[in-house]
């Protein structure tokens, strides 16, 4: 199956050994999107692969900003201004609003939803991109972080549309809900399949949404608060079984949860500079020395590793990818069901092969 | 060839006069089926050319085919990589003529931003003929309704006979294109030379 498939999320492969119509075996095959992003990072300088770290995860390219530069910011020593981090928090939530409701249009595609889940998702997209673009110029790949703060301030007017745009979210949530999550087809689909036992995720290292979902309380913004996260009061949705339909939850509840953090980090925003004064962007070399940056990327745990040896260009460089990590226990999820659950399954896992293969 | 002037005259008394091509590549530029494809990025923003905002079905191309039997316009939207470009050259050959093809994106183009990598081709149309390039990383969804009005535009000039007709109306023209085959460390072959002849660099001294 693929990797030309329409639901594959992209040019993903799977080798299928099937009896009638149930999987006996299943192996991913990945590569297909396989595009040398560690080893053009060690050949370039640090500021250099900055715009390649949006291509990984194509929907959330300011979260991967944000691990990348967390990275750098703890090889390097910088500290980060008040306002930026506040900066940082705004757009990542609204990364993850982004992320989480394009997932759950491709996954109610998935299921043979054609069009209106996706529609009404996509339109919600379009309502965060035009934020993207007024801030950073681009709609996708927004390559806003620097080491030790932005880019560039908000533009005036920004935050109060970024305002508007989170008022409006709720209620979009909960039409989607309506919409989505009382269909009893949906529920057929999704209810007891592709269960995820709490001790195999753990053990297998999965991260994000698709643990929590398991019933695992993990969540690196709360365990390992980077940034301010801290200073936010929010909750972290659990899911009971592990199934499909707990994942979806788990994702319509996540949404909920950041528009909390959104509202307060919009209301609180402090003025002030928006970069480290000490960060250079033109011949910077850090230190020798080693350092992980890590962030709970809507996908998962997405984290960078770096070793300096004192040059302008890194020594090695390392993701972390949480699509990856996730998704090498899809044979395990589908044992057992047809390869119209497989299909489903693999959409409740939330990939982008961009990260899958780098 | 009927004259210009007594067509305008007729075509304001409401009598449309026209010839046998205009009305074939009429019907065919505004019916273009492209295949459901996606390869990296730019595939969400062909997705997003198909949704609410910029609504793709205003230029006749909204039927997105999962089968290339079905569809005759292939959008290669995103990194092609080694491993992948022979099951694009693959669906491609599958696909009914007369058939197109949009490049989308720098990726697509010439390797893009990944170009130094061992594993990304440099541009797709070292192996299939491109009718349109959309330069970006990645372009805007009005940009990609802009190569589809381009390629309209280049559907409607088409002719049936004489020298720049089309491929499909050329007898002698290949129908398939050889499917490259991974081979030790690169393409086998790395380029088809019917389709990709490059540019000849002339230097004045």
């Amino acid at each position: 199956m693929g990797p030309q498939h329409p639901s594959t999320h992209g040019v993903f492969r799977m080798d299928v050994v099937l009896d009638g119509e149930r999987i006996v075996k299943l192996k991913p095959v990945f590569g297909y999107l396989h595009r040398n992003h560690e080893k053009i990072a060690e050949a370039t300088t640090y500021l250099g692969s900055m715009p390649y770290t949006d291509r990984l995860d194509y929907f959330c390219s300011i979260t991967n900003n944000w691990a990348y530069a967390l990275a750098v910011e703890k090889l390097a020593g910088l500290n980060v201004p008040e306002r930026a981090e506040y900066i940082r928090i705004i757009t990542a939530e609204l990364t993850r609003l982004l992320n989480h409701t394009c997932l759950l249009g491709f996954l109610a595609q998935d299921m043979g939803a054609l069009g209106t889940p996706l529609m009404y998702a996509f339109r919600e997209r379009e309502k965060i991109l035009d934020l993207f673009e007024a801030l950073t110029g681009a709609r996708m790949m927004c390559n806003y972080m620097r080491f030790g703060g932005c880019r560039v301030d908000l533009p005036p007017g920004w935050i109060e549309q970024a305002a508007r745009v989170v008022d409006g979210y709720p209620r979009f949530l909960e039409e989607f809900e309506r919409l989505l999550t009382g269909n009893e087809i949906l529920m057929a689909r999704t209810q007891g399949v592709g269960i995820l036992p709490a001790a195999l995720a753990v053990n297998a290292s999965i991260t994000g949404p698709m643990l929590r979902a398991s019933g695992v309380d993990y969540d690196l913004r709360k365990t390992d608060p980077y940034g301010i996260y801290g200073r936010f009061p929010f909750r972290v949705p659990l899911g009971a079984q592990g199934d499909v339909y707990d994942r979806l939850m788990i994702r319509l509840l996540e949404m909920g949860e950041s528009i909390k953090i959104l509202k307060q980090a919009i209301q609180e925003l402090p003025g002030g500079p928006i970069v480290d004064p000490k960060a250079k962007l033109r011949a910077f070399k850090p230190k020798a020395g080693e350092a992980y940056g890590r962030i709970e990327a809507p996908k998962g745990e997405l984290g960078f590793y770096l070793i300096s040896d004192g040059s302008a260009n890194p020594y090695r460089y390392r993701v972390r990818p949480p699509s990856l990590i996730n998704l090498t226990i899809l044979e395990d999820m589908c044992l057992g069901h047809t390869i119209a659950d497989v299909v489903v399954i693999l959409g409740s896992v939330d990939i982008v092969l961009g990260e899958v293969d780098r | 060839m009927i004259d210009e002037g007594l067509r305008n005259e007729l075509s304001k008394q409401g009598v449309v006069v026209t010839g046998f091509q205009d009305l074939y590549n009429w019907g065919r530029k505004n019916s273009l089926w492209p295949m459901q494809f996606g390869l990296a990025c730019c595939a969400i923003e062909m997705i997003a050319t198909a949704m609410a905002r910029f609504d793709l079905s205003r230029f006749g191309s909204e039927v997105f085919r999962n089968s290339p039997r079905q569809s005759d316009l292939m959008i290669v939207a995103g990194t092609v990589t080694k491993k992948m470009a022979p099951q694009v050259v693959r669906l491609y050959n599958q696909m009914s003529e007369p058939k197109y093809v949009i490049a989308m994106g720098a990726c697509a183009i010439s390797g893009g931003p990944f170009k130094q990598g061992y594993n990304v081709l440099k541009g797709i149309d070292r192996f299939i003929p491109v009718d349109v390039h959309i330069p970006g990383c990645p372009p805007r969804p009005e940009a990609l309704l802009h190569a589809l009005i381009t390629l309209q535009e280049k559907i409607s000039k088409e002719t049936f006979t004489g020298p720049g007709r089309p491929r499909h109306l050329d007898p002698n023209a290949p129908s398939e294109f050889p499917i490259p085959v991974c081979g030790p460390d690169d393409l086998t072959p790395p380029s088809n030379p019917e389709v990709w002849r490059p540019p000849t660099m002339v230097r004045e001294d």
